[in-house]
């Protein structure tokens, strides 16, 4: 027979071992939905506005970094993108930029948002194709970005994220 | 006979919830986002980890009472425990949620790996001495 001392402890236990039973089917839930999460990532633009002066082309506007699953424990560390117009059939990189996410968790359901801000000179290559581009009719432009994250299995590399289209016309 | 059937039973009941709370608390551990790509260190696991591991195998020392249950159970918790973290970490294979059998392939490779890193081999050793101290406390306080 066992005694009080030894009915209190195991049932201590086992409450114990139901908790961590629970937090363990949760977590590994959690843990299964990570392939689809860092497919379904992406970068959206809102707001971007080009405008064009006699020096500059002035680009400014938002960016989301959204997680549209239902996963948790994705960090942000990195994310590089490029706004890239198309000319001719050629595709002609506008502007780059990183925006560093200091460990910024992606929440489930959620973004991180960011503004942006660049002026290019009309003197230079890419500004002055912009501007004969713009010239001829609408501009078809691409922003194309990597992510890199922290995850379970530590820093992930460079990672493409889905191509984003809109059209800038004067 | 049924008592000693009971007995048993329950001793296996206390492996398992062993071998539970360990798993539990390792793949929580295991979960969360790293920065650093860290081989076989015992930084896997914070401070608090090793204490939860360790009070998890103090409790289970002190209820399975006998040295020779205490060594057993402890060796039996430690492959359950390995068991469940790799079903666990393979899970997305088997639940469809890998839609590349490429990744698929590193899934199995990289559990084992994940599992050694955060086992071996200090978590082992902090589960053993907390065993081996529940078992000396549980015959000291009579449980």
């Amino acid at each position: 027979m066992h005694t009080k001392k030894w009915k209190a402890l195991a049932t201590v236990f086992f409450i114990i071992t139901a908790l961590s039973a629970i937090l363990l089917i949760k977590e590994t839930l959690n843990y299964t939905k990570f392939y689809e999460a860092i497919e379904k990532l992406t970068l959206e633009p809102s707001n971007l506005n080009i405008s064009i002066t006699t020096q500059n082309i002035i680009i400014t506007g938002k960016f989301a970094f959204r997680n549209p699953t239902s996963y948790y424990g994705l960090e942000l560390l990195r994310l590089d993108f490029q706004i890239i117009f198309v000319a001719n059939d050629a595709e002609i990189e506008l502007t780059t930029d990183t925006e560093w996410g200091n460990q910024q968790p992606i929440n489930p359901y959620s973004k991180i948002t960011f503004n942006f801000s660049r002026s290019i000179s009309t003197n230079a290559e890419p500004g002055s194709l912009f501007l004969q581009a713009s010239s001829q009719g609408p501009v078809e432009c691409i922003v194309k970005s990597q992510v890199f994250l922290a995850t379970f299995f530590g820093p992930t590399s460079a990672m493409e994220l889905e191509p984003q289209r809109f059209t800038y016309q004067k | 006979m049924v008592r000693k059937l009971l007995a048993i039973v329950e001793d296996l009941a206390v492996i398992l919830g062993w071998a539970i709370t360990v798993a539990s608390i390792m793949l929580q551990a295991m979960y969360k986002p790293r920065y650093g790509i860290v081989v076989a260190s015992p930084i896997s696991l914070t401070l608090l980890d090793y204490l939860s591991l360790f009070g998890a195998s103090v409790l289970s020392g002190m209820i399975l009472v006998d040295a020779e249950k205490v060594m057993l159970g402890y060796i039996a918790s430690l492959f359950t425990s390995l068991l469940i973290m790799f079903v666990a970490l393979i899970s997305p294979s088997f639940l469809g949620t890998v839609k590349y059998s490429s990744v698929e392939g590193l899934l199995y490779g990289g559990a084992a790996a994940l599992i050694f890193q955060y086992v071996f081999p200090t978590a082992i050793f902090v589960c053993l001495a907390g065993g081996v101290l529940g078992g000396i406390l549980g015959e000291k306080l009579h449980m």
